[in-house]
C-alpha cells in the first residue's frame, strides 16, 4: 500500500470518513497526509466548521411570509 | 375535528418558522412558499394522527422535511442532468492533485469566531445559492437533512461514485465561497 496520497485524494477521504467509510488503510493514509501536508490540514478544520453550522442556516433568517401569503395559507385550509 | 383547529392560530404561530426552515434548503421563494402550504394542507387533513407524542411544531418539522425530500426526489430526474464532471475540479488542483496556489485554502480569522456572527449563514446560504442544482441538493441531503449517501443515492437515483464526486465539488466550492465572501476582508 502506498503511504503518500495526493490532496485531491485526502480531501475526498475527508468526506468518506464522516460516515465510517475509511478502511484503516485509508484513515492511515489520510492521517500521514494531515501530518505533512499544512494546506490540507486547513481544509480538514475549514470543512467542519462548514458541516457543523449547515444544519443551523434556517435559524439566523429574518424572512417571513406576508400577510397575504398566510390569508391565502389560511383560506386553503378552510376550504380544503 | 377541525372544530378543534383554528387555522389563523396554526398560520400565525407556525408559517414562518416553516418558512425559514424551507428556504436555505430549497433556494427559491416560490417553492418553500409551496411547500409550507402544503406542510399545513397535509397536517390539517391528517390531524386526527396527531397523537401528541411530539409537539405540534416538531409534527409539523417532520412533515416539511419529508416534503422537502419529495421535492428532491421528483426534481432529481432534471438535476441529474447536470452531473458534473471530475475535470470540474481542475480548477482546484493541478496534474500532480495537489492544490493550485490560487485555489489552495488560506487561514480564515481564528482572532473571532465566525459563528457568532449572523452574516456568517447568510454569506453560507448564499453561497449554497451559487452551487450546481444538483451539488446544492446533494450537500443539502447530506448536511442539513442529515440522510447519509446511501439513502440520498436512492432518492436521486444516482450512483455512488456520483455522490462522492458531487460532495466533494460542493464542499471545495462552498468553502472557497466563504473564504472569498467572508474571512478574507
Amino acid at each position: 500500500m502506498k503511504v503518500m496520497i495526493t490532496c485531491q485524494q485526502a480531501t475526498k477521504f475527508i468526506s468518506q470518513r464522516e460516515e465510517g467509510r475509511l478502511s484503516i488503510g485509508k484513515m492511515f493514509q489520510l492521517w500521514y497526509h494531515l501530518g505533512i501536508c499544512g494546506i490540507c490540514k486547513i481544509f480538514n478544520r475549514q470543512n467542519k466548521i462548514i458541516i457543523q453550522n449547515a444544519p443551523h442556516v434556517h435559524e439566523h433568517i429574518n424572512a417571513s411570509l406576508t400577510p397575504s401569503e398566510k390569508e391565502t395559507i389560511i383560506a386553503a385550509l378552510k376550504n380544503s | 375535528m377541525l372544530s378543534q383547529l383554528n387555522a389563523e392560530k396554526w398560520v400565525s404561530d407556525y408559517s414562518d418558522m416553516l418558512y425559514r426552515f424551507a428556504l436555505p434548503r430549497v433556494n427559491d421563494t416560490e417553492i418553500a412558499k409551496d411547500l409550507v402550504q402544503d406542510t399545513f394542507l397535509a397536517a390539517w387533513r391528517n390531524y386526527e394522527n396527531f397523537k401528541g407524542e411530539i409537539s405540534e411544531k416538531n409534527w409539523l418539522y417532520a412533515i416539511l422535511k419529508n416534503k422537502i425530500i419529495d421535492h428532491f426526489r421528483k426534481a432529481s430526474t432534471r438535476l441529474t442532468d447536470s452531473m458534473p464532471g471530475m475535470a470540474d475540479e481542475e480548477a482546484y488542483f493541478d496534474e500532480a492533485q495537489h492544490w493550485t496556489a490560487s485555489a489552495a485554502p488560506n487561514e480564515w480569522d481564528a482572532g473571532e469566531s465566525p459563528i457568532e456572527k449572523k452574516e456568517f449563514y447568510e454569506v453560507l446560504r448564499k453561497c449554497k445559492t451559487r452551487l450546481k442544482k444538483i451539488q446544492d441538493t446533494v450537500f443539502t441531503l447530506k448536511y442539513l437533512e442529515g440522510l447519509d449517501s446511501e439513502e440520498i443515492c436512492k432518492e436521486l437515483n444516482i450512483t455512488a461514485s456520483n455522490y462522492w464526486v458531487l460532495i466533494h465539488r460542493a464542499k471545495l466550492q462552498l468553502r472557497a465561497c466563504l473564504e472569498k465572501n467572508w474571512f478574507i476582508k
